[in-house]
């Protein structure tokens, strides 16, 4: 399950961030930014996960809306949302979670493959790499969700990108 | 091959097309009546050059064929052989072929087999055409310049004999004499032309060979040795793989184990392409194939479009620039140290102002790099109107003006079609014939100019000619026959004009007398309307026509009028719109239950209302937009519902592409003063998909 943005003592630093009171994770290594605020444009008939666009420093970036591709509801009034500006795939794009929390660095072998999901739940296994254990947590078996952005944008985002550049 | 060795070739290729592009401007400017001998120098001069680099770089074929013409020019040049129109339509065609060699070389294929024998045909019309044998009197110049072109090593020649050899009593023998005291001789005949004994003619020659001469004398020797027997086709000479070169298999076979030429080239036709052999397999469909062809040479055409020559001044401008900003930027710096002070502030003040003056100009200047001389589509206007007169009999003087009017590298890029398409239609349709234009009192000398100006903000191309005129009345019928106008109304001269810009009229059937205007027409359309330009046309009977294209300055900026829709902000380019009124004031009535057309001097127009149309805003369309702005794309108009006129200003276009997608109804977006982003609206495609939506809800 190790995977390759392991850094020289073997661990694997990630960005964390929060999303309906749970606790997930990004190699840090796709991250090229943290945007606290930003007025997002709204895109006609761009579909509600990928709502609109945003201005990073003179690029036109799209935003996708992780609650809505996770199917978690509308965030509560009193969240600042916070922009992730990751680049996958030669492409650059910003990911809204509630809020960023901290950078850890994962033992690689303490990451456990995900466990088969209900099919019912919209987080399917596919985008899931891996669970840890929070490490240095209050002992309440907190459980971290790492993603895997690369996958998560090829189910449909990314391609769906591609189709319209042809 | 070194990096730095592909630059250099890139250079050379670049070098060599410009220069040939030069020989066949000079070609066509001179006057043949009173050739200036300064002429003669530039086209020499360019052959050799061509020929001096293409040897130099490894391009031995594209060396020997220049050095053909240019050993066809150094007697001219010399003054001992004039320049008839004939030997210029030669001189043209060559450079033709220096261009096809140089973009086979680029790609390192070989020149294709048509080109060769073309190549061969025209450079013995070269050397019949001076009434003298050309090697006799080329033999100064090579003997100025002995060396054959740098590196090669000998000559690969296939010579198949006349069919009347025996009659005429050539002695056969003796050629591969002469050939051998050139250098090392190895022969391999080939007996596969001899026919069946029963239609063999014992008094005909059918005999053939593939010679490989290793020498160091130049081609002209060799040709010298034929010269009794060449006639056009029957004799193929080229140079061998230069040295330091990796030569070819089958070079190396024929050298090392006499394997014949013939066997080879049997043996080559024999392969297939990997594409044919797929499709063999049934791996693929052939269509497939066909596709992935296509779309490798569409990279291969971008890689090579890809650069920009820009003038060193122009660099050294923005050098100079930068370096002005690092001082502000210090001066920032410092000035936010003492902000509490009088002095602080005063410094602040002053190096904003400063930064804003650079930034400005940073940008002109940085935009400026992309602008390149419309010459650039105007150059190769002179060669084509010459052909297409020759073509179709007719007295054609192409005039050009402003040439150095700088345009947008992408627009030099699309307008080349369009203007293609125009200047070929003004000569083949617009012009009368040379007796049609006795008739009606002109000069049989028919003229087509072609101006580029700067106007306001906007880049004007005007393709003008006096022909005939466009045919309003063939127009109207056949528009109505196609039921692009109402049957009934009446269409003003300018609407009649613009209708041979749409699709239908250009591609179907030709009305034989209505100027013809038709072909590509609709490309002109698209390519201009994808550049955010429009078209006019001024056309009078018996007089000609202009087509004028209006272009905005660059890609990158728009004129622009904001707009707010609900919660959003938009920008309609401002080229598109018409004027905005008060709703209460328009005459808004409701067809067809929920569709809206306001009655505007006599005209109805679709009311559109954009927040439906774009489907935004978090409030449904059900209150009363206050504003509307009339907006005209192609001839029709629509009124758009708008919250809020916010202004006009000048918008940088970025592009949504880049990281997201195309958005059906937006052709980009731009940043506004306080960092939104504000979308682009695409007029016409709102008003398609307006219609759509009309069609669908009728």
């Amino acid at each position: 399950m190790a995977t390759t943005e392991a850094s020289s003592q073997g661990l694997q630093q990630v960005l964390c961030f929060a999303l309906a009171d749970e606790a997930y994770a990004l190699p840090i290594m796709k991250v090229r930014e943290i945007q606290a605020q930003a007025t997002i444009t709204r895109i006609p008939k761009a579909p509600p996960y990928m709502p609109g666009v945003i201005n990073l420093r003179g690029a036109i970036v799209p935003i996708l809306e992780l609650r809505h591709r996770f199917s978690l509801g509308e965030a509560p009034e009193d969240t600042r949302p916070v922009i992730v500006i990751v680049e996958v795939q030669g492409r650059t794009l910003g990911i809204r979670v509630d809020s960023v929390s901290d950078v850890l660095d994962l033992d690689p072998n303490a990451i456990r493959p995900a466990p088969e999901l209900g099919t019912q739940s919209a987080l399917g296994r596919e985008f899931i790499a891996g669970l840890a254990k929070l490490p240095g947590a209050t002992g309440d078996e907190a459980m971290l969700i790492l993603l895997d952005l690369d996958r998560l944008l090829s189910d449909g985002e990314l391609t769906a990108l591609d189709g319209a550049m042809a | 091959m070194s990096d730095a060795m592909a630059q250099f070739r890139d250079a050379f290729f670049e070098e060599a097309t410009e220069l040939a592009d030069g020989m066949e401007a000079t070609l066509l400017s001179m006057d043949l009546a009173d050739v200036e001998v300064e002429d003669l120098h530039t086209l020499f001069r360019a052959a050799h050059s061509i020929k001096g680099n293409a040897a130099t770089f490894g391009f031995p074929e594209v060396a020997a064929f220049t050095h053909k013409l240019e050993s066809t020019l150094e007697p001219v040049r010399q003054g001992s052989r004039p320049m008839t129109p004939d030997l210029r339509e030669l001189l043209l065609q060559g450079v033709d072929l220096i261009r096809s060699h140089l973009h086979h070389a680029r790609r390192g294929e070989a020149l294709p087999l048509k080109e060769q024998q073309s190549q061969t045909v025209l450079i013995a019309k070269l050397q019949e055409d001076g009434g003298a044998p050309l090697s006799t009197l080329a033999a100064p110049v090579t003997a100025a310049k002995a060396e054959a072109p740098k590196g090669a090593r000998g000559f690969s020649i296939r010579f198949e004999a006349p069919r009347d050899a025996f009659r005429r009593g050539v002695n056969l023998e003796r050629l591969f004499r002469d050939l051998g005291r050139l250098g090392t001789l190895q022969t391999w005949p080939d007996l596969k032309r001899i026919p069946p004994l029963e239609q063999l003619d014992p008094e005909d020659c059918h005999l053939a060979w593939d010679i490989r001469l290793e020498t160091t004398h130049p081609q002209a020797d060799v040709d010298e040795v034929f010269e009794f027997v060449a006639e056009g086709d029957n004799l193929r000479i080229q140079p061998l793989t230069p040295e330091g070169a990796v030569p070819n298999l089958g070079e190396i076979l024929q050298a090392e184990a006499g394997v014949s030429p013939a066997d080879i080239r049997e043996a080559l036709s024999q392969q297939k392409r990997l594409g044919e052999l797929l499709v063999d397999m049934g791996k693929v469909q052939p269509e497939v194939v066909t596709k992935a062809l296509d779309q490798q040479q569409k990279k291969k055409n971008l890689a090579e479009a890809s650069t920009v020559r820009v003038a060193t001044e122009k660099i050294d401008r923005l050098v100079n620039l930068v370096g002005e900003l690092v001082i502000t930027q210090a001066m920032l710096a410092q000035a936010s140290q003492q902000s509490n002070t009088m002095q602080g502030e005063e410094m602040m003040s002053a190096a904003l102002l400063q930064l804003d003056r650079q930034t400005r100009e940073l940008q002109e200047r940085v935009m400026g790099i992309r602008m390149v001389p419309v010459e650039m589509v105007f150059s190769r206007f002179p060669r084509m109107v010459h052909e297409l007169g020759k073509q179709l009999g007719k007295d054609v003087e192409l005039l050009m003006e402003g040439q150095a009017t700088e345009l947008d590298k992408t627009f030099i890029e699309m307008l080349v079609d369009p203007l293609t398409h125009l200047v070929r239609n003004a000569v083949d349709h617009g012009m009368e014939t040379k007796e049609e234009r006795r008739m009606t009192g002109k000069p049989a000398m028919g003229s087509i100019s072609l101006v580029a100006s700067s106007r306001g903000g906007h880049i004007h191309i005007e393709v003008k000619d006096d022909g005939k005129g466009l045919n309003r009345d063939r127009i109207l019928r056949k528009a109505l026959d196609r039921g692009l106008i109402a049957p009934g109304s009446r269409p003003s001269d300018e609407e009649l004009n613009l209708l041979i810009f749409e699709p239908g009229f250009s591609t179907v059937e030709q009305v034989s007398d209505l100027s013809g205007r038709g072909v590509g027409m609709d490309v002109v359309r698209q390519n201009v309307r994808a550049l955010g330009g429009r078209i006019e046309v001024e056309s009078e009977t018996g007089k000609g026509t202009l087509i004028r294209l209006v272009l905005p300055l660059t890609l990158a900026i728009l004129d622009g009028l904001t707009v707010r829709v609900g919660d959003e902000t938009y920008v309609f380019p401002l080229a598109s719109v018409l004027e905005s009124f008060q709703r209460q004031t328009a005459d808004v009535q409701t067809v067809k239950g929920d569709r809206e057309v306001i009655s505007l001097r006599g005209e109805f127009i679709p009311v559109v209302r954009l927040q439906n149309l774009l489907a935004v805003g978090s409030n449904p369309d059900a209150s009363e937009r206050t504003l509307l702005v009339l907006v005209e794309s192609e001839g029709r108009r629509a009124a758009m519902a708008v919250d809020e006129l916010l202004g006009q200003q000048q918008v940088v276009i970025k592009s949504l592409e880049t990281h997201y997608k195309r958005v059906e109804g937006i052709s980009g977006a731009t940043i506004l003063g306080d960092g939104r982003v504000a979308l682009i609206l695409d007029v016409p495609g709102l008003m398609r998909q307006e219609a759509a939506a009309a069609t669908v809800g009728a």
